[in-house]
């Protein structure tokens, strides 16, 4: 409740949208590319929110928030990959070093600024995160809404090239 | 093309999957509405216990029973008061007690293994009145007024305290989503009048919503909606009451009750429908034409259409007007369940009938308001409830 206002959602919900939100900045910026390594530590973050979100280890308002940002990263490297594939050539897209620490000090910097900011922040504070989790929560839907069109779209090539070879 | 598209288009519907359990899932890490906790008695003490009822199965499970003894004779024993409420986690229940000139707090777990934890909080001159509205709990934190010109938050996990004072008298209250902290400040002095305020659960700073001056009676109510946004309560108007809606600093509906010649009082707890549209509180009426007085549950629609009154057990007697105070509704999160529990009020108006002794559910979906009753069995010797 910064500088007195509640914000639109719990604290795990605002660390996911924002996080969301942030990470989808980077991606689009510094054009990460997904190593083996990377997705699996974002698959880690995925499955991190099952012991938590279903309450079955004790967690108080900071460790929420951190789950709902690690949570919101892992959606979004996920998310990201069908879309980045048709509309980029990711193939000339290093990850450089520099990059790769670019995008972890991202990460870090939304862990601390996200409960920074809820707990000590003042009414700019408020507006500030309920901005970036209203950011964070239109990119998931279009990075839900493009991955889903991407498959209904595939779905009909395959019927067109499965209904060709039988008439063939 | 990569030539990670199978891969890419696996992990895609991984996240897909992920954001929509999440999504489905966040309604089940706060309380579904599938149980309520009341007070009742323990079969083998007699002393007062916190039940929880399963909606789902009918049956109901005694969590916690207190037994206050005065001394080793068990005739002497008085009945203890004892407020059950469930924590937003839905996986514990908070129990207040007042004992002697402390509050105890006693945390309770709730389908997990988790040890009880007790806090005790000394020096409260009068610790009863602190229970007699559900206390705010945002998170882990339970906030109450002490000594009425300050507010308490205490941590339930690490027993940590902090305190602030203010300059008039002031009462914590919650919003009915229990996520804002409201606090009623009565200012005296050269423009006196009700102030309603948000509290930062961290700082327990104020900061003022809005003020009104209306009257407001004695033996009424006071309810929160859900945001907070909107107060409804009982105004003595003339010679008759009204019911009072304010929000956004003035006065948005004003609706009479109208008396026939009888006394109505209604309990100290009140909720708003979650559409804003109705408030639904516990009444006792007493004609006096009448040797008997009668509970239930009123709702009072806010568009104008008159009060519905559903009377839920009859006294054959008058027994005391207070007694309605320990007929407390609650309005289940998704507003369709009114629960109210008569078992302190028994205890305070012994001539109410022991199969009147129950939970109450009324269900606000069906158009007769069907009532479910949870029969909550007396001790062979009914103890009485006195208040000082």
């Amino acid at each position: 409740m910064p500088g007195g206002l509640l914000l639109p959602c719990c604290h795990r919900c605002t660390g996911l949208y924002v996080g969301a939100g942030v990470a989808a900045l980077w991606h689009v910026t510094l054009k990460v590319r997904p190593t083996v390594r990377f997705l699996q530590i974002h698959g880690l973050f995925l499955l991190m929110m099952v012991p938590f979100g279903f309450h079955w280890l004790p967690q108080g308002e900071l460790l929420r928030a951190w789950t709902g940002v690690l949570f919101g990263f892992g959606l979004v490297a996920f998310l990201w990959l069908t879309p980045s594939a048709r509309t980029s050539e990711s193939e000339d897209s290093k990850l450089r070093l520099s990059t790769a620490r670019f995008y972890w000090l991202g990460l870090a910097l939304t862990l601390l600024a996200v409960p920074a900011l809820g707990i000590s922040g003042g009414r700019s504070s408020a507006h500030t995160l309920s901005g970036l989790a209203a950011l964070g929560a239109l990119v998931l839907a279009a990075l839900a809404l493009a991955n889903a069109g991407l498959a209904v779209a595939s779905f009909a090539r395959w019927f067109r090239r499965r209904k060709a070879r039988l008439c063939a | 093309m990569t030539t990670h598209t199978r891969r890419n288009s696996l992990l895609a519907a991984i996240g897909l999957a992920a954001l929509l359990i999440y999504i489905l899932a966040c309604t089940s890490f706060s309380p579904d509405d599938s149980k309520v906790a009341y007070p009742a008695f323990d079969a083998k003490s007699g002393a007062v216990c916190v039940s929880v009822y399963d909606r789902k199965n009918g049956t109901s499970d005694e969590i916690f029973a207190v037994a206050s003894i005065k001394d080793a004779q068990p005739s002497n024993r008085e009945p203890c008061l004892l407020r059950p409420q469930w924590l937003p986690d839905g996986r514990h229940i908070l129990v207040t007690f007042p004992e002697e000139k402390s509050l105890t707090l006693a945390m309770l777990s709730y389908g997990v293994r988790e040890p009880v934890r007790l806090f005790s909080l000394p020096e409260l001159n009068d610790a009863a009145p602190l229970l007699m509205m559900p206390l705010p709990i945002i998170s882990s934190r339970v906030f109450f007024s002490v000594e009425e010109k300050s507010v308490a938050r205490v941590d339930l996990v690490t027993g940590e305290i902090q305190t602030r004072e203010f300059t008039n008298t002031v009462n914590v209250y919650s919003s009915a989503d229990g996520r804002a902290l409201l606090v009623i400040e009565e200012v005296k002095g050269d423009e006196p009048g009700t102030v309603l305020s948000r509290m930062n659960p961290e700082t327990l700073a104020l900061q003022p919503v809005m003020r009104w001056t209306n009257q407001v009676a004695d033996g009424g109510f006071l309810a929160f909606n859900r945001d907070g946004s909107k107060v409804a309560f009982i105004e003595e108007r003339g010679e008759g009451l009204s019911v009072t809606v304010v929000g956004g600093g003035k006065v948005e509906v004003s609706r009479p009750i109208e008396l026939r010649d009888e006394k109505l009082a209604f309990s100290p707890v009140a909720a708003f429908s979650p559409k804003d549209d109705c408030v639904y509180a516990a009444f006792r009426r007493a004609p006096e034409a009448e040797t008997n007085a009668s509970y239930g549950i009123v709702e009072f629609p806010l568009s104008g259409a008159p009060p519905r009154w559903t009377t839920l057990l009859t006294a054959s007697g008058k027994g005391k007007g207070e007694a309605v105070m320990f007929f407390q509704p609650t309005l289940s999160h998704d507003g369709r369940t009114l629960a109210v529990a008569s078992t302190y009020l028994l205890l305070q108006d012994q001539t109410i009938k022991p199969e009147d002794c129950a939970l109450f559910l009324v269900d606000l979906s069906t158009p007769h308001r069907r009532v479910t009753k949870v029969k909550i069995q007396l001790p062979s010797e009914r103890p009485s409830l006195t208040l000082n």
